[in-house]
């Protein structure tokens, strides 16, 4: 009973030591790139995606030029990387903020004219009333003769 | 490490040399990026420390790593200025959906104000059509209250007028008995009035009197109306309005009466009896309506007896169908238009008078 647990444990050890050397160790060049390729990812995915598009390239073969470099050349081409896909994700973020402006703007455009038309029925409104009221009194029983 | 970089890089500049910092810097520190500076600060520090970088990679004599950091520098200023506009277009869409409220509440604000109106305008229009029909007949008997003692001048046309708006005032003091009676007025409270509608009747040789009976009869039957309604739970306060909203919104015509609020439809008889699509439209709003009785009444066009039997019948058959569409049998009763409040020009029509509202 007890050799079975042992190996179930020793299993579970190995299986997380393989675990941690797949992923590379916290600020390496090989985990910063892998951080790129996420961010990438992730602006490729979202909305806004489209004008981005320069810079998502320029991410692209800065990671494949820090793939292909050592040492201090490397550190140096994910930096760009880096850079690279930060100004990719602001510019998918401003996309999205001038896309929203925009709407915004449509809908100011329909809203003056909803307020257009109202204002519109009711001035005629207030004209039939005023109509109504007229012909009402002009229609009211004369004062009685004394 | 930065640091030593830094002023190895600022010994060079000490030295004379050009850094190739410096359009970047210019473009850092100039107008068309104040905005990123103001509102992407971190960026812009990045941006800073990646040009002091490239500097001390030139001075340390490396220039393709003083390229790569400019580069890192470049696209950083970029990232800041979009996030400067992206700030700027956020701040932008916020103020316009702030306007875009402001507007559609001003929008709405009218909207409900032409509604009002529109609601008012319907009640004006139902007040002036019930005022018009009653206005003859009661011109005529204030003129003969002026006239007085000056009976020998009243002309046969003349006295052809007072009979007839005698019969009007007669008919409309019954309907209004009618609507008294429905909402359980005594015989004693109904009997002075019906009493002067018999005299009326019965002065037929001297017109003068019919007429004075006949508004006597009118006035005596709408005090017996009004002490009966005071007596009865009616609709809430604000039911009359919203009848006639209703009504005007369904296409029904309404029409203030003294025996109560009356509804008016057109298209609704076919022959002697009614038209199925129609009636279960009127029998809703029956239903939506259901305080008090609710007096059933048809007018036709042609003239004379044969007219007002087919008034009746058709009154009747509206009756039963809006009965057979679940309308509650006891509210209901069902009369022709009186031929004398036909008016100039009489329509085929149906009339609901509700005369608890």
């Amino acid at each position: 009973m007890l050799p079975r647990a042992l190996i179930l444990v020793a299993l579970l050890g190995a299986t997380s030591a393989a675990s941690a050397q797949d992923s590379p160790a916290p600020g390496t060049v090989e985990a910063r790139a892998e951080d790129v390729r996420e961010r990438v990812r992730r602006v490729e995915e979202g909305r806004g995606s489209d004008a981005a598009e320069d810079a998502l390239g320029h991410a692209r073969r800065a990671l494949g030029a820090a793939r292909r470099a050592e040492g201090a050349a490397a550190d140096r081409a994910v930096s760009i990387a880096e850079a690279a896909v930060t100004l990719a994700e602001r510019l998918a973020a401003r996309a999205r903020a001038r896309n929203g402006l925009t709407q915004a703007r449509e809908a100011k455009e329909a809203a003056m004219r909803r307020a257009a038309a109202a204002r519109e029925a009711l001035e005629h409104a207030l004209r039939e009333r005023a109509r109504l009221r007229q012909a009402l009194e002009e229609a009211a029983p004369p004062e009685a003769e004394e | 490490m930065r640091r030593v970089a830094l002023i190895a890089a600022l010994l060079v500049g000490c030295g004379g040399g050009p850094r190739p910092s410096q359009p970047l810097r210019t473009r850092l520190a100039a107008d068309e990026s104040a905005a990123a500076r103001e509102r992407a600060p971190e960026l812009a520090a990045q941006v800073e420390a990646a040009l002091d970088d490239a500097d001390a990679a030139a001075a340390a004599g490396s220039p393709e790593a003083a390229d790569d950091h400019l580069t890192r520098a470049r696209l950083l200023l970029e990232a800041a200025q979009a996030e400067a506009a992206r700030i700027d277009d956020e701040r932008a869409r916020r103020a316009v959906e702030e306007e875009v409220a402001r507007i559609r509440d001003r929008a709405r604000r009218d909207e409900r104000a032409r509604a009002a109106l529109e609601a008012e305008s319907a009640r004006l229009a139902a007040s002036r059509s019930a005022r018009e029909e009653q206005l003859a007949a009661l011109r005529m008997a204030e003129e003969d209250e002026a006239r007085g003692g000056r009976r020998a001048r009243v002309s046969m046309e003349e006295t052809a007028d007072l009979r007839r708006a005698a019969a009007a005032l007669r008919e409309r003091a019954r309907l209004m008995l009618g609507a008294a009676i429905a909402l359980g007025a005594t015989e004693e409270e109904t009997a002075e009035a019906t009493a002067a509608i018999a005299a009326s009747e019965e002065a037929r040789t001297d017109a003068l009197v019919a007429l004075r009976e006949a508004d006597r009869a009118g006035h005596l039957a709408l005090e017996a109306l009004g002490a009966a309604r005071s007596r009865t739970e009616g609709p809430p306060e604000g039911a009359g309005r919203s009848l006639v909203e209703a009504a005007t919104a369904e296409g029904f015509t309404p029409v203030a009466l003294p025996e109560g609020a009356a509804v008016e439809v057109d298209g609704l008889f076919a022959g002697a009896g009614v038209v199925r699509g129609r009636v279960e439209r009127v029998a809703a709003f029956v239903r939506a309506h259901p305080h008090g009785p609710v007096q059933v009444q048809a007018q036709v066009t042609q003239a004379g007896a044969a007219g007002e039997r087919l008034a009746a019948r058709r009154a009747e058959a509206l009756r039963r169908a809006l009965v057979g569409a679940g309308v509650s049998a006891e509210r209901l009763t069902a009369a022709a238009i009186p031929t004398a409040l036909r008016g100039d020009e009489p329509r085929e029509v149906a009339r609901l008078v509700f005369v608890a509202y």
